[in-house]
């Protein structure tokens, strides 16, 4: 056989051994270890679809609020707060405001953690066990931004999703400090645009490695959340008005750093 | 599940949408080729026009998808310089004929100057003589600096008479349409070419299966390597601040090896490519890092750049012909404008500078460095001295602005400390690894050696091939996921 024609049953050999793996139900290995699958779904979706499912039905939910008379709700609330090391910075002057507007507040800052450490430990069910919240804040993403396995993470940000169940939650961008691959838009797509509260428009003063907010910035950042969080913006508004004073913080539990280990089977 | 419906409009957005092109690791352009290369193998057993026609064809789409509705420019530039290059070539020696290939250089260097350096001259105007013109909204074709050079080439070699000028249209559109050089090179002379094209490509076993290895190296350097440590020296050069002395440090190691493999990786993909086809191009590359001196880096790196400056520049402004500070100088003119052409900042000239300033400081101190000999100990400091002051001027070529560039060799001279090291492997264990494994593959694989592993490759058995093959492309898959880094030098 001539060489060109055995080159080109290699190269059709090779598309056949990728499209099978791709559409089978069959995955090999798991997470750091999986072997993964092309893409031959997205290559044969036109953009005009992708664009018009990036816009959730929920991006529409906040100009039909307009309309009506807007009340946030007003009663008391548990609310839970949990993320990376952003937590440390935005759960300092959440305490003040949960103080000021009557909310009971307990954050958990695990730092260096990701959508991964949360959706694939029993960290989460437990403290939500453990806390009991009748709301959650979630400031979670700031050690992915540049990630560029959107997709797999975006089943992460479902899992974390489907813990929470029920539960009226928002989730607090990370602040972006660099440009990005679509990382925080995959999240806004995920949890629908009311329950995103956007951070990466934000100016604020950075701390030495120029990625966290000094605290004296994070208290400005912690405002604008507020704001947007009693504002018919937000599918769950609650009262959130400033608070006059500082209150001292205890209710901020700090998790150490965690390597995910395997699963064993 | 995919409906009919939106295959067909997928299909339907596949041959309208143009942006970006298509670039080589892509699943797109994988099936696109071997649509492509089945068609190609029915035809190139039949007459020649028709092959050269259908290569032309594709390619002129290629450049569509590239362009858009800018590629007319290319098709355009093929006429315009060959028919005057005919016209010229008919000229006696003389006047007329060298003002017409003056002339015809002009006119085909004209679009690359126009769409790549307008804003250029216009800001460099407003900061001379404090002018506040504004910058014009200009796009800036893909390949248009490759494909330009090639014209030139072939303009003054028949000029010169290095080359005959019998070249049909058909074959010249072949020479500067061709798709695997058209996005980013390597810049192929017509006697390299355009004889291939004389005849049908043969049915070469050795060089089929030998491009077939460049394709997989080209994968492994690009799709793998180049652009997953891309991503660490991203952050590097867009906040040095935020970083030590000891990560900025590996950052610009990072960098160096990324544009290697980045386009020394595109190149293999490009001569690969081409040779599948049954065309032989040169090779981009010989292993550059090894090099014991700048000059000695110039004659490996971008071959194919750095000899059209030598020969379309250098040379022409008197070489080393005229005693040994116009030498210095021509070297240096040189190399000012192989930085310029690479993008219209100053940041390319000031590395073409930093270039220019190594080769004199070699040239001038070449006499007294040849008489330390050629030991061992004297080798490994020639490589250390030559390896370091590359990868100090890449800083500048890949640093956003003079101010980014001094803030990185700052904080490598101010906040170094050798304590960064373990925490750093610690942290980034796949970056390290894969840059260990790039420096050292490259350090020590020579040519002898790397032919000899080609030669393997062609004699291995067809399984074999294909594990391979797949293997390699699994890799982009499990590192790319989901973003392609475009080749750096498709912004040239």
């Amino acid at each position: 056989m001539r060489t060109d024609i055995k080159v080109l049953l290699l190269g059709l050999s090779a598309l056949a051994i990728f499209l099978i793996y791709s559409i089978s139900p069959l995955t090999i290995g798991e997470d750091d270890t999986e072997i993964r699958k092309a893409d031959f779904i997205a290559l044969a979706t036109p953009s005009e679809n992708a664009e018009a499912m990036a816009v959730s039905p929920a991006d529409t939910i906040p100009a039909m609020a307009e309309e009506t008379v807007f009340k946030p709700d007003t009663t008391p609330k548990k609310i839970f707060f949990f993320g990376d090391s952003m937590v440390d910075y935005l759960g300092r002057p959440f305490e003040s405001y949960a103080a000021k507007n009557g909310h009971e507040i307990e954050s958990v800052v695990w730092f260096s953690s990701t959508t991964q450490h949360w959706a694939q430990t029993d960290t989460l069910q437990y403290f939500l066990r453990k806390y009991d919240p009748s709301y959650v804040v979630i400031c979670l993403g700031s050690n992915e931004v540049e990630a560029r396995d959107i997709k797999r993470r975006q089943k992460w940000v479902e899992e974390i999703q489907q813990k929470l169940g029920d539960l009226p939650y928002v989730w607090v961008s990370p602040p972006n400090w660099t440009e990005e691959e679509g990382f925080t838009n995959m999240i806004k797509e995920t949890v629908g645009a009311d329950r995103y509260f956007e951070s990466s428009h934000l100016s604020m003063e950075r701390g030495p490695d120029h990625k966290h907010p000094t605290y004296e910035a994070a208290v400005g950042w912690m405002d604008t959340v507020a704001s947007w969080m009693q504002s018919p913006a937000s599918r769950y508004p609650i009262i959130m008005e400033k608070p006059e004073e500082k209150v001292r913080v205890t209710h901020l539990l700090m998790l150490k750093p965690y390597k995910l280990r395997k699963k064993k089977k | 599940m995919i409906t009919f419906q939106q295959l067909l409009s997928s299909l339907k957005e596949y041959f309208t949408l143009h942006e970006g092109g298509l670039q080589y690791c892509t699943l797109t352009f994988f099936i696109t080729f071997l649509v492509f290369y089945t068609v190609y193998i029915l035809v190139r057993s039949g007459r020649r026009k028709v092959m050269l026609g259908y290569v032309v064809l594709f390619s002129i789409f290629y450049a569509y998808k590239a362009n858009g509705w800018f590629m007319l420019l290319l098709p355009a530039t093929t006429l315009i310089s060959w028919w005057l290059t005919r016209v010229m070539q008919q000229l006696p020696d003389g006047k007329k004929r060298k003002a017409l290939a003056t002339v015809t250089v002009i006119i085909v260097l004209s679009p690359l100057l126009y769409f790549k350096y307008t804003n250029f001259a216009i800001q460099t105007l407003n900061n001379i003589i404090e002018s506040n013109f504004a910058p014009m909204t200009i796009f800036l074709p893909i390949g248009i600096s490759f494909y330009t050079f090639q014209a030139i080439s072939y303009v003054v070699d028949v000029y010169k008479r290095k080359f005959p000028g019998d070249t049909t249209l058909l074959e010249y559109t072949f020479f500067l349409t061709f798709f695997p050089l058209l996005m980013a090179g390597p810049i192929t002379r017509p006697q390299t070419l355009i004889p291939q094209l004389k005849k049908n490509p043969p049915m070469d076993k050795e060089l089929i299966y030998s491009g077939l290895f460049l394709i997989i190296c080209g994968i492994l350097k690009k799709g793998v390597i180049a652009d997953y440590i891309a991503q660490y020296n991203n952050w590097i050069f867009d906040d040095p601040t935020g970083f030590s002395g000891f990560e900025n440090l590996m950052g610009v190691f990072g960098y160096t090896m990324q544009i290697y493999c980045d386009f020394s990786g595109y190149s293999d993909l490009s001569i690969g490519i081409a040779a599948l086809l049954g065309f032989r191009l040169l090779p981009n590359f010989n292993s550059p890092y090894q090099s014991l001196n700048l000059s000695e880096f110039w004659h490996r790196w971008h071959i194919a750049l750095s000899t059209w400056f030598r020969d379309y520049l250098y040379i022409p402004l008197g070489g080393n012909r005229k005693g040994k500070f116009r030498t210095y100088l021509n070297n240096f003119i040189t190399m000012l404008f192989a930085g310029w052409w690479h993008g219209a900042s100053w940041m390319f000239i000031i590395w073409g500078a930093v270039h220019g300033v190594g080769l004199m400081i070699h040239k001038s101190s070449k006499s007294w460095l040849d008489k330390l000999g050629k030991g061992v100990i004297v080798s490994l400091l020639s490589w250390f001295v030559t390896f370091c002051y590359v990868a100090f001027a890449w800083i500048f070529f890949r640093a956003s602005s003079v101010e980014n560039a001094v803030e990185v060799i700052t904080r490598i001279g101010t906040d170094f400390s050798i304590d960064y090291f373990v925490p750093f492997i610690n942290a980034r264990p796949v970056w390290s690894v894969f840059i260990a494994v790039a420096f050292i593959v490259h350090l020590v694989v020579k040519e002898k050696t790397f032919y000899r592993m080609q030669d393997l490759f062609v004699r291995t058995p067809w399984i074999l091939k294909l594990i391979i093959f797949v293997v390699c492309v699994q890799l982009i898959i499990n590192f790319r996921l989901e973003s392609v880094q475009p080749f750096i030098y498709a912004q040239f």
